[in-house]
Protein backbone atom coordinates (compact mmCIF):
# COMPACT_ATOMS: atom_id res chain seq x y z
CA UNK A 1 0.00 0.00 0.00
CA UNK A 2 1.16 3.76 -1.01
CA UNK A 3 2.62 5.86 1.88
CA UNK A 4 3.31 9.25 1.95
CA UNK A 5 6.56 9.77 3.15
CA UNK A 6 7.62 13.63 4.38
CA UNK A 7 11.47 14.15 4.38
CA UNK A 8 12.84 17.50 5.96
CA UNK A 9 16.59 18.32 4.83
CA UNK A 10 18.14 20.53 6.74
CA UNK A 11 21.76 19.90 5.53
CA UNK A 12 22.89 20.92 1.74
CA UNK A 13 25.25 19.37 -0.79
CA UNK A 14 29.35 18.06 0.31
CA UNK A 15 29.04 19.58 4.16
CA UNK A 16 28.12 15.92 5.04
CA UNK A 17 26.54 13.15 2.99
CA UNK A 18 22.57 14.04 4.51
CA UNK A 19 21.70 15.50 1.56
CA UNK A 20 22.63 12.15 -0.88
CA UNK A 21 21.34 10.21 1.49
CA UNK A 22 18.04 12.13 1.67
CA UNK A 23 17.65 12.29 -2.16
CA UNK A 24 18.52 8.72 -2.66
CA UNK A 25 15.61 7.80 -0.15
CA UNK A 26 13.28 9.68 -1.75
CA UNK A 27 13.79 8.57 -5.14
CA UNK A 28 13.78 4.86 -3.80
CA UNK A 29 10.66 5.53 -2.43
CA UNK A 30 9.10 6.85 -5.68
CA UNK A 31 10.29 3.85 -7.32
CA UNK A 32 8.32 1.68 -4.98
CA UNK A 33 5.26 3.78 -5.16
CA UNK A 34 5.07 6.10 -2.26
CA UNK A 35 4.22 9.45 -2.58
CA UNK A 36 7.54 11.67 -1.20
CA UNK A 37 7.76 15.11 0.07
CA UNK A 38 10.21 17.08 0.95
CA UNK A 39 10.82 20.33 3.05
CA UNK A 40 14.44 21.85 2.10
CA UNK A 41 15.04 24.14 5.74
CA UNK A 42 18.52 25.47 6.92
CA UNK A 43 21.26 24.72 4.27
CA UNK A 44 19.30 22.45 2.03
CA UNK A 45 17.75 25.68 0.36
CA UNK A 46 21.43 25.72 -1.38
CA UNK A 47 19.90 22.40 -3.10
CA UNK A 48 16.75 23.88 -4.31
CA UNK A 49 18.39 26.08 -6.98
CA UNK A 50 19.73 25.26 -10.56
CA UNK A 51 23.26 25.46 -11.12
CA UNK A 52 25.02 28.26 -12.44
CA UNK A 53 28.28 26.04 -14.31
CA UNK A 54 31.13 28.13 -15.26
CA UNK A 55 32.07 27.96 -19.22
CA UNK A 56 35.33 25.85 -19.92
CA UNK A 57 38.03 24.52 -18.02
CA UNK A 58 36.71 23.76 -13.78
CA UNK A 59 40.60 24.06 -12.84
CA UNK A 60 39.94 21.53 -10.30
CA UNK A 61 42.02 18.45 -10.66
CA UNK A 62 39.87 15.55 -12.39
CA UNK A 63 40.21 12.88 -9.54
CA UNK A 64 39.02 16.30 -7.73
CA UNK A 65 35.81 16.06 -9.55
CA UNK A 66 35.54 12.43 -9.55
CA UNK A 67 35.36 12.51 -5.45
CA UNK A 68 33.03 15.43 -6.09
CA UNK A 69 30.55 14.78 -7.94
CA UNK A 70 28.33 12.37 -6.00
CA UNK A 71 27.95 15.06 -3.58
CA UNK A 72 26.77 17.58 -5.80
CA UNK A 73 22.56 16.68 -5.26
CA UNK A 74 21.30 19.21 -8.72
CA UNK A 75 20.64 16.22 -11.28
CA UNK A 76 18.71 13.77 -8.44
CA UNK A 77 16.39 17.09 -7.12
CA UNK A 78 15.76 17.28 -10.77
CA UNK A 79 14.56 13.49 -11.39
CA UNK A 80 12.92 13.79 -7.71
CA UNK A 81 10.25 16.41 -9.53
CA UNK A 82 10.02 14.77 -12.49
CA UNK A 83 8.77 11.31 -10.59
CA UNK A 84 6.72 13.29 -8.88
CA UNK A 85 7.97 14.51 -5.70
CA UNK A 86 6.68 17.72 -3.90
CA UNK A 87 9.82 19.69 -3.22
CA UNK A 88 9.31 23.14 -1.46
CA UNK A 89 11.92 25.54 0.48
CA UNK A 90 12.14 28.03 3.33
CA UNK A 91 12.54 31.34 1.70
CA UNK A 92 13.69 32.74 4.86
CA UNK A 93 16.62 30.49 4.93
CA UNK A 94 16.81 31.27 1.38
CA UNK A 95 17.08 35.21 2.16
CA UNK A 96 19.14 34.47 5.06
CA UNK A 97 21.86 33.10 2.18
CA UNK A 98 20.61 35.90 -0.39
CA UNK A 99 19.74 33.28 -3.10
CA UNK A 100 15.90 33.70 -2.75
CA UNK A 101 16.34 35.60 -6.19
CA UNK A 102 18.13 32.52 -7.73
CA UNK A 103 15.99 30.49 -10.27
CA UNK A 104 14.54 26.87 -8.72
CA UNK A 105 15.04 23.25 -10.00
CA UNK A 106 12.32 22.73 -11.87
CA UNK A 107 9.08 22.58 -9.93
CA UNK A 108 11.08 22.91 -6.72
CA UNK A 109 8.44 25.40 -4.70
CA UNK A 110 9.22 28.77 -2.52
CA UNK A 111 7.55 27.87 0.79
CA UNK A 112 8.04 28.70 4.45
CA UNK A 113 7.52 26.50 7.74
CA UNK A 114 4.03 27.44 9.00
CA UNK A 115 2.32 27.05 5.30
CA UNK A 116 4.34 24.17 3.44
CA UNK A 117 5.69 22.12 5.83
CA UNK A 118 2.98 22.27 8.02
CA UNK A 119 0.42 21.25 5.08
CA UNK A 120 2.97 18.05 4.47
CA UNK A 121 2.31 17.55 7.78
CA UNK A 122 -0.83 16.79 7.86
CA UNK A 123 -0.68 14.30 4.88
CA UNK A 124 2.08 12.53 6.14
CA UNK A 125 2.02 8.76 7.07
CA UNK A 126 5.94 8.57 7.83
CA UNK A 127 8.44 12.20 8.87
CA UNK A 128 11.89 11.77 8.46
CA UNK A 129 13.97 14.91 9.80
CA UNK A 130 17.76 14.54 8.68
CA UNK A 131 20.55 16.85 9.12
CA UNK A 132 23.11 17.72 11.52
CA UNK B 1 -0.09 13.32 11.09
CA UNK B 2 -2.03 15.86 13.70
CA UNK B 3 0.93 16.53 16.28
CA UNK B 4 4.56 16.76 16.79
CA UNK B 5 7.52 16.88 19.70
CA UNK B 6 10.74 19.04 18.60
CA UNK B 7 13.75 18.08 19.80
CA UNK B 8 16.24 20.74 20.32
CA UNK B 9 20.17 19.33 20.63
CA UNK B 10 21.56 22.04 19.56
CA UNK B 11 22.77 25.38 20.77
CA UNK B 12 21.85 28.91 20.48
CA UNK B 13 24.24 30.69 18.80
CA UNK B 14 26.78 30.21 16.24
CA UNK B 15 24.29 27.18 14.52
CA UNK B 16 20.92 27.50 13.30
CA UNK B 17 19.66 24.74 13.49
CA UNK B 18 17.96 25.25 17.21
CA UNK B 19 16.28 28.44 15.05
CA UNK B 20 15.39 26.13 12.80
CA UNK B 21 13.51 23.67 15.41
CA UNK B 22 11.96 26.78 17.49
CA UNK B 23 10.42 28.27 14.64
CA UNK B 24 9.08 24.83 13.38
CA UNK B 25 7.40 24.21 17.07
CA UNK B 26 6.07 27.79 16.26
CA UNK B 27 4.50 26.72 13.35
CA UNK B 28 3.00 23.79 13.88
CA UNK B 29 1.67 25.32 17.24
CA UNK B 30 -0.13 28.29 15.41
CA UNK B 31 -1.87 26.13 12.45
CA UNK B 32 -3.39 24.33 15.26
CA UNK B 33 -1.30 21.27 15.90
CA UNK B 34 -0.44 20.12 19.00
CA UNK B 35 3.69 20.49 19.75
CA UNK B 36 5.98 20.28 22.70
CA UNK B 37 9.59 21.44 22.56
CA UNK B 38 11.90 19.36 24.48
CA UNK B 39 15.72 20.91 24.53
CA UNK B 40 18.61 18.74 25.92
CA UNK B 41 22.18 18.29 24.87
CA UNK B 42 23.65 21.84 23.94
CA UNK B 43 20.02 22.42 23.06
CA UNK B 44 19.39 23.57 26.73
CA UNK B 45 21.87 26.64 26.42
CA UNK B 46 18.48 27.73 24.25
CA UNK B 47 16.58 28.37 27.53
CA UNK B 48 19.19 30.37 30.02
CA UNK B 49 16.71 33.60 28.89
CA UNK B 50 19.71 34.81 26.82
CA UNK B 51 18.67 37.90 24.97
CA UNK B 52 17.47 37.52 21.33
CA UNK B 53 15.36 35.18 18.70
CA UNK B 54 15.35 32.06 20.80
CA UNK B 55 14.10 33.55 24.03
CA UNK B 56 12.01 36.10 22.49
CA UNK B 57 9.83 33.01 20.61
CA UNK B 58 10.01 30.44 23.02
CA UNK B 59 8.37 33.33 25.41
CA UNK B 60 5.83 33.87 22.95
CA UNK B 61 5.35 29.85 22.71
CA UNK B 62 4.42 30.14 26.39
CA UNK B 63 1.89 32.93 25.47
CA UNK B 64 0.00 30.74 23.19
CA UNK B 65 0.31 27.91 25.85
CA UNK B 66 3.08 25.71 24.39
CA UNK B 67 4.46 23.41 26.54
CA UNK B 68 8.70 23.14 27.15
CA UNK B 69 10.58 20.80 28.52
CA UNK B 70 13.84 19.99 29.59
CA UNK B 71 16.13 16.75 30.35
CA UNK B 72 17.27 17.57 33.93
CA UNK B 73 20.18 15.24 33.81
CA UNK B 74 21.94 17.98 30.79
CA UNK B 75 21.20 20.84 32.78
CA UNK B 76 23.51 19.36 35.37
CA UNK B 77 26.21 18.32 33.29
CA UNK B 78 26.54 21.82 32.02
CA UNK B 79 26.02 23.62 35.83
CA UNK B 80 22.85 25.50 34.67
CA UNK B 81 20.46 25.72 37.70
CA UNK B 82 16.87 25.10 37.15
CA UNK B 83 16.37 29.28 38.37
CA UNK B 84 18.10 30.11 35.66
CA UNK B 85 15.58 28.80 32.87
CA UNK B 86 12.93 31.06 31.70
CA UNK B 87 10.08 30.61 33.39
CA UNK B 88 7.40 27.63 32.90
CA UNK B 89 10.18 25.22 31.39
CA UNK B 90 9.37 21.93 32.52
CA UNK B 91 12.56 20.06 33.76
CA UNK B 92 12.19 16.24 33.07
CA UNK B 93 14.33 13.43 34.01
CA UNK B 94 16.16 11.32 30.95
CA UNK B 95 14.03 8.52 31.52
CA UNK B 96 10.55 9.82 30.08
CA UNK B 97 12.33 11.23 27.12
CA UNK B 98 11.28 7.96 25.12
CA UNK B 99 7.86 8.28 26.90
CA UNK B 100 7.18 11.92 25.56
CA UNK B 101 8.06 10.96 22.12
CA UNK B 102 5.66 8.03 22.31
CA UNK B 103 3.14 10.50 23.08
CA UNK B 104 3.38 12.61 19.55
CA UNK B 105 2.72 10.72 15.96
CA UNK B 106 5.84 12.67 15.31
CA UNK B 107 9.19 14.25 16.39
CA UNK B 108 11.64 16.17 14.90
CA UNK B 109 14.74 16.83 15.68
CA UNK B 110 17.26 19.73 15.44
Amino acid sequence: MSKTLTIMLMSGSAENEDAQFATNLAEAALEKGHKVQMYLFGNAVNISKKEEPIEGDLHIAPRLVEHIEPTRNFERMARLTEKGADISTCHTNEHARGIESKEYVKDVKWGDVGGSFTKYLMTSDVLLSVGH
Amino acid sequence: MINSACLIVSKPLGVEISALGIRTAWACHQNGFECKLLFTEEGVWCLTDNPGYHTSMIKDFFGEDGEVAVVREELEKRGIDEDALVDGVEVIDAEEVAELCEDFETVNYF
